[in-house]
């Protein structure tokens, strides 16, 4: 996996989502990933690597599970005891020197057990896009199951 | 003859629907017209999403939905009304309020005011008192209610 010192912008339908990768991704061509042909499991693809498989999750742009077979990527993110991936519709590389992030933190119980889903913001122009904390995604993405 | 200028309170009436709150005129930092909001996801229901402002992501609540009423929509009337930061907090941590029509200032005094009952207000943690005024009543929101809701520990 590559260590990152870019933000990924993730595309999900149409709703971008920014994630500072302090921990290293890579990212899969849905021909290396084994579609997961249940469509009643929360996990859309695996990725099998030489002593486990990596569970990928399809999300809509409220970041919910959803079932969808229209997809060719999935970003993996690295995690203990395995890497966790999410389908992206499309995903960027963006250089970090070019952007300024604002804190932000959303009012309001936090969703995971690391706390909220979200540190910081990026405008452009009237465009607002939230930026993902790694953490904290991570633990969203673990407490799905299978 | 005028009052002492000093017992005087420079207030906002924030029309929400069915109620107006009271604050003080110090704590509002800008009105703002209502840019597209974004959604947050797994936001409680109060928290209607962000807008860009001032270069960063501003929260914008439903003090409808705080009192377990249905937020209002946003509407050609709508503002953003934008808060400073509770206290304590961090002095990035500028919140929204979803208003139905323009804030209106007040100058608010002993004579021009009278104490609201508790049955003339939505039962609410979230209201510490209310003012009727220029025929009105006014919630005046609990800001330490406001803050334990907004940043659980």
């Amino acid at each position: 996996m590559a260590e990152s010192h870019q933000y990924l912008r993730l595309q999900l339908g149409q709703t971008n989502y920014l994630l500072l990768s302090t921990a290293g991704f890579s990212i899969e061509q849905r021909e290396s990933l084994i579609v997961n042909q249940s469509t009643s499991d929360r996990v859309a693809a695996w990725r099998a690597v030489r002593t486990a498989r990596w569970p990928a999750y399809c999300l809509d742009a409220d970041l919910k599970v959803v079932r969808r077979d229209d997809w060719q990527r999935a970003v993996f993110l690295e995690a203990k005891p395995v890497s966790l991936g999410m389908i992206v519709d499309e995903i960027q590389l963006l250089p970090r020197a070019d952007m300024r992030i604002a804190p932000f933190v959303p009012l309001g119980p936090p969703p995971t057990r690391v706390g909220h889903l979200f540190a910081g913001s990026w405008i452009s122009g009237t465009q607002l896009t939230l930026v993902l904390e790694a953490k904290a995604l991570v633990a969203y993405l673990q407490s799905l199951g299978d | 003859m005028n009052r002492p200028a000093q017992d005087r309170i420079h207030a906002v009436e924030i029309p929400i629907a069915g109620l107006s709150l009271l604050v003080p005129s110090a704590s509002i930092a800008e009105v703002t017209t209502v840019s597209p909001l974004t959604r947050v996801p797994f936001g409680s229901n109060w928290l209607l999403g962000a807008v860009a402002w001032r270069q960063q992501a501003l929260p914008v609540v439903s003090f409808e939905a705080l009192f377990g009423l249905s937020a209002s929509a946003v509407g050609s009337s709508s503002n953003i009304i934008v808060f400073y930061p509770l206290t304590g907090r961090r002095e990035w941590e500028f919140f929204g309020v979803l208003s139905v029509a323009e804030p209106r200032p007040h100058a608010v005094n002993a004579a021009t005011v009278a104490v609201a009952e508790a049955d003339e207000l939505p039962s609410s943690s979230f209201i510490a008192s209310g003012l009727k005024l220029a025929g009105r009543i006014m919630a005046i929101p609990d800001t330490e209610a406001l803050k334990r809701v907004f940043y659980p520990q």
